[in-house]
């Protein structure tokens, strides 16, 4: 019997071992794996730009890919490759056109980050440097509780489902999905929820049971992913009865774990 | 006693086999990709995915091959969506869920959809709904629905008509010849070669006779370049459509011309005009 509990025992660290497969790093090492918003401020300037997207983390190893918007000449996609030594981290990012060198650590709260960074001059643009701040997004799951406020008739309108962040596989954004119910939104009772989520940038498809577009809903999410606010709009062109049903507004998202 | 010793000697080799059989089921699980790869490679081929983006009446559309290998699936399009250029695409299909994404560079397109009972096959149409955040494409998020359909290879024998349009009489030549269509390499397009020739009654102005023929194909769109024995090239087919069926070919939608024979002597000073191929 020792034997075989000698061989459970070994059996069970193979098996926690091969199953973590989240890149989720030791204790020594800091963990920057996930969804990540950053703010990159040049120096001596007010312009900013972000970073966006999500990094996989094997030991210390990163990789993954951000989405660079705001005051760029390069807004775009850039494959991530990083490396992490305790609480530091090294990460470039490889546009076309130019590259992004980060430098920085893990903040004194969790899921933040700071440091600095520089581009090279390229055809993007001249030789720049500046701070950057990042948040960790939280996984975008659980149940959702909209409020939809119409611009047009100032109506207020509730909706309630759910909503699932697909695995992180380190690309600039990752999908979304789920669904919403109403009774008393004047365009939809049904919805499902086909989306994406790049740093804190969130993007709702909503859609019919056959797959007709409804509207959309897109916002900001907060780090911990707890409430999206932003706008939406329908322009439904499903059969009657909400057939040609237009309806804007402002919408407000809390989502609970 | 004895007999005691080895039943319970059998019962601890039993209860040893069947924690090893466990544990190795255990570590397959475990280390496993933890997906059901299927041998499928249905969603190979050309294909014309169509964006409807909700509230937009123009449609975006993309061109060019998917490799699917197992449950992953490649390739590369021509973008159509703000960012011009090439853009590949990688994908997973589990089970009938489909999920694409096209990388524009300047943002990412997500594709997910359903695949039909049965499909893909032949010149297959399947949709489902997209969304992108703001980027370097659009500052804005997009959102919608997209359907796609597979093009058949354009490969064989054909027949038909180039009809000179450019003069006041009507100039038609028959043709006959072959085409073949390159091998699928996940490109966002593909090579065809392959001949032409005029048959019937020979033309005052012999613009064409028998010539070579290369070209590319990417979703419907097509181009042949054609060219003489000794390597001039004669004219160029374009832009040209082939029906999703791979059945036949002609200028493409809205084009009053899609070739130009130069001129060849002074009484024949050239010729534009249209084509009409059948595949057979």
């Amino acid at each position: 019997m020792k034997t075989v509990t000698a061989l459970s025992v070994a059996c069970l660290m193979i098996t926690t071992a091969c199953g973590s497969g989240n890149g989720s790093s030791g204790t020594s090492t800091g963990n920057f794996a996930g969804n990540w918003q950053i703010t990159l401020q040049r120096d001596q300037t007010d312009t900013l730009k972000t970073e966006s997207g999500f990094l996989v983390q094997s030991g210390d190893v990163l990789t993954g890919s951000f989405l660079l918007t705001g005051d760029t000449n390069c807004a775009g996609i850039g494959s991530a490759q990083g490396q992490v030594s305790g609480s530091n981290v090294a990460i470039s990012v490889s546009q076309i056109g130019q590259t992004l060198d980060f430098t920085g650590s893990l903040g004194s709260s969790e899921g933040s980050a700071s440091g600095s960074y520089s581009i090279l001059a390229s055809p993007c643009g001249s030789t720049q440097v500046g701070t950057w701040t990042a948040s960790q997004v939280q996984p975008l799951t659980g149940t959702l509780q909209v409020t939809f406020t119409s611009t047009g008739t100032s109506g207020v309108y509730q909706a309630a489902g759910k909503v699932t962040q697909a695995p992180n596989t380190g690309g600039s954004a990752t999908k979304l999905s789920g669904s919403l119910t109403s009774t008393d939104a004047p365009c939809f009772n049904v919805a499902s929820i086909s989306g994406l989520i790049s740093g804190t940038s969130v993007v709702f498809n909503l859609l019919s049971s056959e797959g007709v577009a409804l509207g959309q809903l897109h916002g900001t999410t907060t780090a911990a992913a707890t409430t999206i606010t932003g706008l939406y709009d329908f322009l439904n062109t499903q059969p009657p009865p909400l057939n040609g049903c237009q309806d804007s507004g402002t919408a407000v998202v809390v989502v609970k774990g | 006693m004895t007999h005691r010793c080895f039943q319970q000697e059998r019962k601890t080799m039993r209860v040893l086999a069947v924690s090893l059989l466990l544990c190795v089921s255990a570590v397959f699980v475990a280390c496993g990709s933890g997906s059901v790869v299927s041998p499928s490679t249905g969603l190979s081929g050309n294909w014309v995915l169509t964006l409807q983006r909700h509230a937009h009446p123009v449609p975006v559309v993309y061109t060019g091959f998917l490799l699917q290998s197992g449950s992953s699936v490649a390739g590369s399009v021509i973008l159509g969506g703000g960012c011009d250029g090439v853009g590949p695409v990688v994908g997973t299909l589990d089970g009938a869920n489909l999920s694409l994404t096209i990388n524009e560079f300047g943002q990412d397109v997500s594709l997910t959809g359903t695949l039909p009972t049965g499909s893909p096959s032949g010149s297959t149409f399947i949709g489902g709904a997209f969304s992108s955040v703001a980027g370097g494409c659009a500052d804005f998020v997009s959102t919608g629905t997209w359907s796609a359909v597979r093009v058949t290879p354009l490969s064989g024998t054909f027949h038909g008509t180039l009809v000179g349009v450019s003069n006041s009489t009507t100039d038609t030549f028959n043709v006959t010849g072959t085409l073949t269509q390159g091998a699928n390499t996940a490109s966002s397009n593909a090579m065809l070669s392959g001949s032409i020739t005029a048959t019937g009654a020979p033309h005052f102005c012999a613009y064409l006779s028998t010539a070579t023929i290369t070209g590319l194909i990417s979703g419907t769109g097509v181009t042949l370049n054609l060219f003489d024995s000794t390597g001039n090239q004669i004219t160029q087919i374009a832009p040209a459509s082939v029906a999703t069926t791979g059945t036949s070919l002609t200028c493409a939608q809205g084009a009053t011309s899609c070739f130009t024979f130069p001129a060849i002597s002074n009484a024949c000073t050239g010729e534009q005009g249209t084509i009409q191929l059948s595949f057979p």
